[in-house]
């Protein structure tokens, strides 16, 4: 047979297309590296009395872990006002899983510089700083039945923050509605009528938030962000929108003014989540202020109105 | 983020100044030349078997040592001094001629040059080409047709955009993506023009096959920078293919029967020495094979239904000499893929009936007439249309069969998104000196795009009406103006110049976007062997495309720059050396750096089906990206092919990405090579290998995981309490996939049969089955430990999808 140098090797390689295990597509590789953090996940606003801080650390992605050893008790945690350190805060065993805790002597002040520095032998020190933001008055909030249209021409119930913001700097603010409603307790069978029958109890709700008035307002946690980019220095009325909640009783209007780091945080964790449904989207990084760790720690002042 | 503008900080009124000055200096050593006689030698070079124009045929007259090449169309023209000339015609891959005569006057030669495969292979070692280091061009790249179609191929099917990708400073995004990534550049920075008409989707069945017919394609070019002013539009790369004329002499024929698709290409003349066609067809047969099988299991289930993917191109081509003067051509490229999937079921009480389907594919019209004006004057005007259309659809439908009447519930969704351009364009060759060799043109083009348009609709059994959802974005039109001037010098023996300037302008939702774009190329020839090159280019691109960095779908979305979305713009800057080693060596080293504003990419967590806006879905940022490439290519001869080495950085920066820091590109390859040769065994027998390897692309990939820890009774959290798990990604693409290596070998048998040629191509794609991660993922799984306890075991794997693919094709040419 002419040319059997040639042939051999090529019958060879159709041979071995009959291997399955050779064909075995699916392998495994070495994990990315990592370097051992710690990381927090903190926001406080004008309202906190107690500072309740939780550590934790991280793992290679193929460790199998126990959720507890996530946790880091005995790490040192400080909180730094301007610079100067206020405290070493105390385990506090009355927080399970576990936290760090503080009493605030007084509310954290806006313009003050505010830090959280946590240490341990076995992980390099992690820091976070914020300056907390000024309370940017809220002139009004008005709330409007049937205000809004959904893109897909259903109604929507709107409230409106309305406020000036001040000019010159970058500000960032966040709205959400939190809906004094009737949750259910129990669902049990009456003894007597041999029915079923809710119990029910007072409960506060999140509502979705379905849309806001502004087309850069990104979307939070049942919240809406916008930064003051387009409109700053300028008097502005901020729209949200929601459905209907037969059995919402009052809603109270949460407005704050974030730092821009809690700002970004709560953008990208939203984008985040979103992102883990959908395989058509591009990657979303979590963003993170905690130098040498991971995490997030953000300022925020808060102000609300009732709506009934 | 920087807040320079991405345009030339030259100011205008200095650009023009420049310009003159520079395109008049060259006119003063004409003038003091021209007191002697001289003549113009002009004319066309064609193939001597079937009259096919020769593109880039080199043309050298001995006593003055004065050359020229020939134009896209094979026409050349060359003025020299009333003396005796000794001119050579070459052309690689043919022999070459000679001419001597008396020059007394303008003389017209038509030129015929025979093919290498009719010659005595040692006259053409004998014979010279165009040498590299002669050339004022640098980052081109031309191979030659031949040898493309001697690279082994998936699947055997010959693949042009496959081989480029094989070049150095070119890279493929890796199995499953459809792009190509030039010097660091997009998927949609590159120009690829069929017979002169932009090319939207170049790529079938998720880029594993490009939809250029190889069989109808004449030549293929390649640059990668230093883009001469008579390009535009784009900001990486022009892929320049010519189709085939058609035979002028007489009919012939070309084709393959293979493993998943077959062609057939015919060409002949349709009046002899007047008029030649080409028409050339391709079609994979995939879903017909498949079908047989997807219907036996589906009644195996009790069901009925269709399942299947295909593709086709069709080429066609006519050439039409209208007079020894004027050339007509019409050419035509139409291409489809089609996926689609249907089952069905019936019931006593209802019936069911789900589709799927997805579709996308290229027209492109083209319409030209060549014109020689004069032996020095040469003219080309070109009418084209380029449509490319993308859509999708599922369905599902349910039907209740009730005593009197049927009852429908159903669910319907239909995409699609599209782009259209008609393009009209002049373009003059203008010879006025042998030194000197002028290019100039305009064009005007008008856009249609049609960003997206989604609907879907939905009826439950008890509903009387259906349910509607439309969000359509608006079309956008817009028009874009071109004109450039290039100038080709011959400054000095040694010095070489390509310079000139490509003006465009873009209207676009009442707003104007223009730019001035400065091109030059210089050669220096250190040594009559060596010459060093350098070459610097601004370029400006209207139009984006914006694509996901998850996985290869067609699903990118093609869109102009508008209002709000700036164009985007680059400048980049190469110096290099290049030098013919021995007789058929080509040998180059280049180092490039540029720099690119206003890229596009879906802000961290868009994709295209937000129904947003798609300007808001987009984040504007820059690019940068540099390195140096290492070329050895050999064309001629017993052995053909080529080594090449890239080391290259790549980078992007977005507002919205990655939080405006710096990252790597996803197809960021620090090292990239190439080996690919084909040995001529036998008159019967050839032998080609290909091996590549290159840095793994970047993927944002988790690092670590810890948890956020929610303690009770703390009111920061409402509805959490406990640990919640995270995995930790500090950066975008910060993670590389294994590096990507692969190792084709083909072999072809020819035999001359009576009435035509055979050739059985056998072959293996990746034939030393390395598992090329396709992705990667984290896989869970239970195991038992020593205790004899189920745990969970987390691992990394990559999931390649392609093993070892043999491949055979029976391929035919008469």
């Amino acid at each position: 047979m002419k040319h059997q140098h040639i042939y051999i090797p090529t019958f060879a390689l159709f041979f071995l297309v009959a291997c399955d295990r050779f064909l075995d597509q699916d392998l495994e590789i070495s994990p990315p590296k990592y370097d051992k953090q710690l990381a927090i996940r903190q926001f406080h606003s004008n309202l906190d009395d107690t500072l309740v801080i939780a550590v934790s650390r991280n793992f290679g992605i193929l460790e199998t872990i126990d959720e507890k050893d996530y946790a880091v008790t005995d790490a040192r945690v400080e909180w730094i006002e301007d610079g100067h350190s206020i405290q070493v805060l105390s385990l506090d065993t009355a927080f399970k899983p576990s936290a760090y805790t503080m009493v605030l002597a007084k509310p954290l002040q806006s313009g003050k510089f505010y830090e959280i520095r946590v240490s341990h032998p076995d992980f390099p020190t992690i820091s976070a700083q914020q300056k907390m933001p000024s309370l940017v008055p809220l002139d009004s909030v008005i709330y409007e039945k049937d205000g809004a249209l959904s893109p897909e021409g259903n109604r929507l119930n709107q409230v409106r923050f309305y406020f000036k913001d001040p000019p010159g700097e970058e500000n960032y603010y966040e709205v959400l509605l939190i809906a004094n409603s009737t949750c259910l307790k129990y669902l049990r069978r009456d003894p007597q009528t041999n029915r079923f029958v809710y119990d029910t109890l007072d409960c506060e709700l999140s509502l979705y938030l379905d849309g806001a008035t502004h087309p850069s307002a990104h979307p939070g946690d049942y919240s809406m962000l916008i930064t003051d980019k387009t409109f700053n220095g300028s008097n502005f009325t901020f729209g949200v929108n929601f459905g209907n909640w037969t059995t919402v009783k009052s809603i109270k209007a949460i407005f704050r003014t974030l730092t821009r780091e809690n700002y970004l945080y709560k953008v990208s964790r939203n984008r985040f989540e979103e992102a883990q449904y959908n395989p058509l989207s591009d990657p979303v990084i979590l963003y993170s202020n905690v130098q040498n760790g991971i995490g997030v720690f953000g300022l925020e002042t808060e102000q609300s109105r009732l709506i009934k | 983020m920087s807040s320079k503008s991405p345009y030339p900080t030259i100011e205008p009124k200095q650009l023009w100044f420049w310009l003159i000055l520079l395109f008049i200096l060259p006119y003063c050593s004409v003038i003091a030349q021209s007191k002697v006689n001289r003549y113009t030698i002009s004319g066309y070079i064609a193939d001597a078997q079937s009259g096919e124009r020769l593109i880039g045929a080199t043309i050298y007259e001995a006593n003055s040592k004065q050359g020229t090449v020939s134009n896209t169309y094979g026409f050349y023209s060359l003025t020299l001094d009333e003396d005796s000339v000794d001119l050579q015609y070459s052309y690689v891959g043919y022999g070459s001629k000679k001419e001597k005569f008396q020059l007394e006057a303008n003389r017209v030669l038509n030129i015929q040059l025979e093919n290498f495969a009719l010659l005595d292979e040692v006259q053409i070692i004998a014979e010279r080409a165009e040498r590299i280091e002669q050339n004022s061009r640098m980052s081109t790249i031309d191979v030659p047709i031949e040898q493309i179609k001697h690279v082994p191929a998936m699947l055997g099917e010959v693949d042009v955009l496959k081989v480029l990708q094989l070049l150095p400073g070119v890279s493929s995004g890796g199995e499953g993506q459809a792009g190509i990534y030039v010097r660091g550049g997009s998927a949609d920075q590159n120009l690829i023009l069929l017979d002169g008409v932009p090319v939207y989707n170049a790529n079938h069945l998720f880029g594993f096959f490009s939809v250029f017919n190889s069989d109808a394609i004449k030549d293929v070019s390649l640059v990668k920078g230093g883009f001469p002013a008579r390009y535009g539009g784009r900001l990486s790369s022009v892929i320049d293919i010519s189709l085939k004329d058609g035979h002028e002499k007489e009919w012939h024929g070309a084709g393959s029967i293979g493993l998943v698709a077959s062609r057939l290409t015919l060409e002949g003349p349709l009046q002899k020495g007047k008029s030649s066609i080409l028409v050339s067809g391709r079609r994979t047969y995939i879903d017909v094979l498949a079908q047989p099988f997807y219907k036996k299991q589906l009644q195996s289930k009790g069901k009925e239904g269709s399942l299947g993917y295909y593709f086709y191109d069709l080429n066609a081509k006519i050439n039409y000499h209208l007079s020894d003067r004027d050339r007509l051509y019409i050419s035509f490229y139409g291409g489809k893929d089609k996926f689609y999937q249907t089952t069905r079921e019936v019931q006593v009480e209802k019936e069911d009936e789900a589709t799927n389907g997805l579709y996308w594919g290229n027209v492109t019209t083209a319409l030209r007439w060549n014109h020689e004006w004069n032996n020095k004057l040469f003219f080309n005007a070109l009418l084209t249309y380029s449509h490319y259309r993308f859509s999708t659809g599922l369905g599902y439908e349910e039907k209740f069969k009730q005593p009197n009447s049927v009852q429908r519930s159903y669910y319907n969704l239909d995409y699609y998104s599209g782009i259209n351009d008609v393009t009209f364009k002049i373009d003059f060759d203008y010879v006025p000196h042998p030194d000197h060799y002028l290019k100039f043109g305009v064009s005007s083009s008008r856009h249609s795009f049609f960003p997206g348009d989604f609907k879907t609709q939905f009826k439950n059994q008890t509903d009387s009406l259906a349910n509607k959802f439309d969000y359509t974005q608006p079309t956008v039109n817009a028009y874009e103006l071109d004109a450039y001037i290039e100038n080709d010098w011959k400054v000095s023996d040694r010095l070489r110049l390509n310079f000139g300037l490509h003006n465009a302008a873009f209207l676009v939702q009442g707003k104007t976007y223009g730019s001035l774009q400065p091109r030059l190329n210089a050669r220096y020839l250190v040594t009559p062997n060596w010459a060093l090159k350098g070459a610097f280019s601004y370029m400006q691109q209207f139009i984006h495309l914006l694509t996901n960095e998850t996985i290869g779908l067609p699903t990118d979305l093609w869109l102009p720059a508008t209002a709000r979305i700036k164009p985007q713009s680059s400048w980049q800057g190469a110096l290099g050396i290049a030098r013919t080693l021995g007789q058929k060596w080509e040998f180059s080293v280049e180092a490039y750096y540029k720099k690119m504003n206003n890229i596009i990419a879906y802000r961290e967590g868009s994709s295209l089906f937000d129904f947003t806006n798609w300007e808001d879905r987009i984040a504007q940022g820059e690019g940068e990206a540099y390195g140096s490439e290492f070329f050895l290519q050999k064309k001629t001869g017993r052995f053909t092919g080529w080594i090449g080495y890239t080391l290259s950085w790549t980078w992007r920066r977005l507002d919205e990405v990655n939080f405006g820091r710096k990252y790597p590109f996803r197809y960021d390859r620090r090292h990239d090579i190439e080996l690919t040769g084909t040995y001529k065994l036998s008159d019967r027998i050839r032998l080609s290998a290909t091996w590549v390897y290159g840095t793994g692309n970047a993927v944002t990939f988790g690092t670590s995981k810890y948890a956020y820890i929610f303690p009770e009774n703390s009111t920061k959290e409402r509805y959490w309490q406990g640990f919640s798990t995270q995995v930790h990604t500090p950066e975008r693409n910060n993670f590389r996939f294994p590096p990507y290596h692969r190792f084709d070998i083909g072999i072809d048998f020819t035999k001359e049969k009576k009435h035509h040629t055979r050739i059985w191509s056998i072959g293996a794609y990746n034939a030393y089955n390395r598992a090329n991660a396709f992705y990667l993922f984290l896989d869970d799984v239970s195991i038992r430990n020593e205790q004899g306890i189920f745990v969970e075991k987390t691992s990394l794997k990559r999931v390649a999808i392609f093993p070892i693919v043999p491949y055979f094709s029976y391929n035919f040419k008469f």
